[in-house]
Parts: structure tokens; C-alpha cells; sequence
């Protein structure tokens, strides 16, 4: 349990407006954005910055009830599994095992990402390993079945998407072995959210 | 409008479930699940603007023109390193994939392309992981990835020795 922050400890019963508006990753990626528009609008023309100002608000009204419900799904998964059932099976100490399981998990994940990163929250609040994290990530990212079906399957053809798929079965095992040659797990960044308490009510 | 109903089943499933349990165990995930949406919210919004400025400002058909028909272990090095930095989805993504084999690209180029672009997609990236999950592990997870593309792509050249003689 990872609680380098005083806040995670307590169950937040409000919002911290200011970790969501003035954080660091909020200010750089604010600022980078600025300058992105900026030169977009320069370079491009007004034009196109309002073309991608209105393909994002389309994506947006997209993913945001899906992510809504996705948060709930993870939330709901993280209060109903007990949270040393995680750590055995996927936390840092469950080497290969943990990986092998989370490697399959990604395999099988449905959806895009507005489904898979609720669950490597949720799977990280409630105890996964950074090894077991990644590999999960590198096996969706990889390996994920449906992108397989939707999209490789009818553009590269059946061959070819095969013989891609079977070139990265190894790849979450090694990312994960490459993890482990990383300074070990640093304290996460005060990611918001964070502060919603593991397994809180599971028990 | 599918992945919606299945996620709204899946949740409401789940809801039950927790319901069963206790009540107060569904109100408390509720209410930590409806704190975090509001809290990732302007977060994704930022990610979703830049990730489109972004989007404009490197059309797709240059990273095509940029991996072109190369062969061999350099190819995929570049197809490697192209790749990576595709800042689109697979609807912008895969059809630059499908130039790239119409234009004679290997196998191995291709794939070497399809994995970079797959583990840094700089949209997901900065749209959902470093909202979510932070600087530290997003870049953890991009060293520990570093290698893979090359990686795969070797495999494929080994596979389609084998397989294709």
C-alpha cells in the first residue's frame, strides 16, 4: 500500500479543486496544448484548429459516458475483490505468475481505452505490481483480441495478423523483466483520485 | 453505442452484486467513482485538445512517406521509431499500415510500425494514461517498451523464414 501522500489515507469526501487545476502534470500538459493550438492556428489556419476543436468535442461527448461507466465498473471490481486476493495473485511479489495472469487479462480486455485504464487504476489501487501493470498494458496494447478482429484481421489479412500476433506473444514478458531493471517502485505522482482508500468497504 | 450497453451491464451487474453485500458499499464506490470522473475530466479535455493540435499539425500520409519500402533490420529500426510517434488512433493508424504493404513494405517493417505505434500512442498517452496513472509510471512503462518494437519486428523476419522459407 502505497501512501506517501497525508490525503490518501483519509477517505476525501470532497473534491480538491486545487490538485485538479494546478498540478504539474495539468500545467505542462495545459501549456504544451497551448502552444500545439498556437502553431495549429499559425501554421494550419484557423480553419483546421476549429476542425480539430470540433473532432474533439465529438470524441468527447464519445468517451465521456463511457469512461463514466468504466470508472464505476473498476470502482464497483475494486470494493468486490478482496484486496490480498490482488496482491497474491498480482502484486510485486508474484513474479511470473502475476504477469502470466495479467498478460492474459490484457489479452481478453474488450474496449478501447476508455475501458483498459479504469482497470489498471483500479488494479494498481488495489495492489497490482508495476511488472504486472505493464505487462498488462504491453499485453492489451499487443495483443488486445478484438483491435486483432476489428481492425487486422479484415486490412492486413488473416496471415499476416496471425503471424504479428504470435511475434508479440513475448512482449509483455519482457517488458516486465525490463521494468524490474528500474530504480525499484518510486512513489506515484499525487495522480487524483488516488486518494479513493484500497479495498475501502471490502472488508 | 454497443461498448456502452455492455459496460453498462457489466456495471450494473456489478452494482447488484455490491448492493447484495452491502448498501453502503455501492454508495461508497459511487461516490469515490463520480470524485474521480470529475477529477479526470478537465485532465482528458486538455489531453483531447492537444492530442488534435497535434493530430493537424503531422498529417499521417507523411508518416507513410517516411518508412517507404525498406527492407531488412534498418527498416525496421525506422518503421520502429516512425511508428512511435503516430499521434492517432487505429482509424488514422491502420489505414498508414495499409499503405505501407501496398507500398511493398516487409512484414517485419510493418509490424515493427504497428508495435511502436501500439505501446507510445502519444493521443492515449497523454489522453488517458498520464491523467490516470502519472508521470512515474508513464515513463517507467515507456523504457521498459523501448526495445520491444525492434523486438517484434526481428521475431516476424525469424517467423517468416520458417514459414515462408
Amino acid at each position: 500500500m502505497r501512501k506517501t501522500h497525508e490525503d490518501r489515507s483519509k477517505p476525501a469526501r470532497s473534491v480538491n479543486w486545487r490538485t485538479i487545476f494546478f498540478d504539474r502534470v495539468m500545467l505542462v500538459m495545459t501549456g504544451v496544448m497551448a502552444i500545439c493550438g498556437s502553431a495549429c492556428w499559425w501554421l494550419r489556419g484557423s480553419e483546421a484548429f476549429f476542425d480539430s476543436f470540433h473532432s474533439d468535442l465529438q470524441t468527447l461527448l464519445d468517451i465521456l459516458p463511457k469512461i463514466a461507466l468504466a470508472l464505476v465498473t473498476a470502482a464497483l471490481v475494486q470494493a468486490l475483490v478482496p484486496r490480498e486476493f490482488i496482491v497474491r495473485w498480482l502484486g510485486e511479489k508474484s513474479g511470473l505468475k502475476g504477469v502470466s495472469i495479467a498478460t492474459g487479462v490484457g489479452v481478453i480486455t474488450p474496449g478501447g481505452p476508455m475501458m483498459s485504464f479504469p482497470i489498471v487504476s483500479a488494479m494498481s489501487n488495489a495492489g497490482t505490481g508495476r511488472a504486472a501493470l505493464i505487462a498488462y498494458l504491453t499485453s492489451w496494447e499487443t495483443l488486445g483480441f478484438q483491435r486483432i478482429l476489428s481492425w487486422e484481421f479484415p486490412l492486413m489479412g488473416v496471415e499476416y495478423a496471425l503471424i504479428r500476433a504470435i511475434a508479440s506473444i513475448p512482449l509483455p514478458f519482457i517488458a516486465a523483466w525490463m521494468s524490474s531493471l528500474l530504480p525499484p517502485e518510486l512513489p506515484r505522482d499525487p495522480v487524483p483520485g488516488s486518494t479513493m482508500a484500497p479495498g475501502r468497504g471490502g472488508d | 453505442m454497443a461498448a456502452l450497453f455492455v459496460l453498462g451491464a457489466l456495471a450494473f451487474s456489478l452494482a447488484i452484486l455490491a448492493l447484495r453485500r452491502s448498501p453502503a458499499l455501492l454508495v461508497d464506490a459511487l461516490h469515490s467513482s463520480m470524485r474521480r470522473f470529475i477529477e479526470l475530466a478537465p485532465r482528458m479535455i486538455v489531453g483531447l485538445l492537444l492530442a488534435g493540435f497535434v493530430g493537424k499539425l503531422i498529417p499521417s500520409e507523411l508518416v507513410a512517406g517516411l518508412i517507404g519500402p525498406e527492407t531488412g533490420l534498418w527498416g525496421v529500426l525506422i518503421a520502429s521509431i516512425v511508428g512511435g510517434f503516430v499521434p492517432s488512433g487505429p482509424i488514422l493508424a491502420f489505414p498508414i499500415v495499409v499503405v505501407l504493404l501496398a507500398s511493398g513494405a516487409g512484414l517485419p517493417q510493418v509490424v515493427a510500425f504497428i508495435t511502436a505505434w501500439s505501446l507510445l500512442a502519444f493521443h492515449r498517452l497523454i489522453i488517458y494514461e498520464l491523467p490516470i496513472m502519472g508521470w512515474t509510471f508513464c515513463w517507467q512503462r515507456i523504457v521498459a517498451s523501448l526495445p520491444l518494437p525492434p523486438i517484434a519486428g526481428g521475431i516476424t523476419m525469424g517467423l517468416m523464414k520458417i514459414y515462408y522459407g
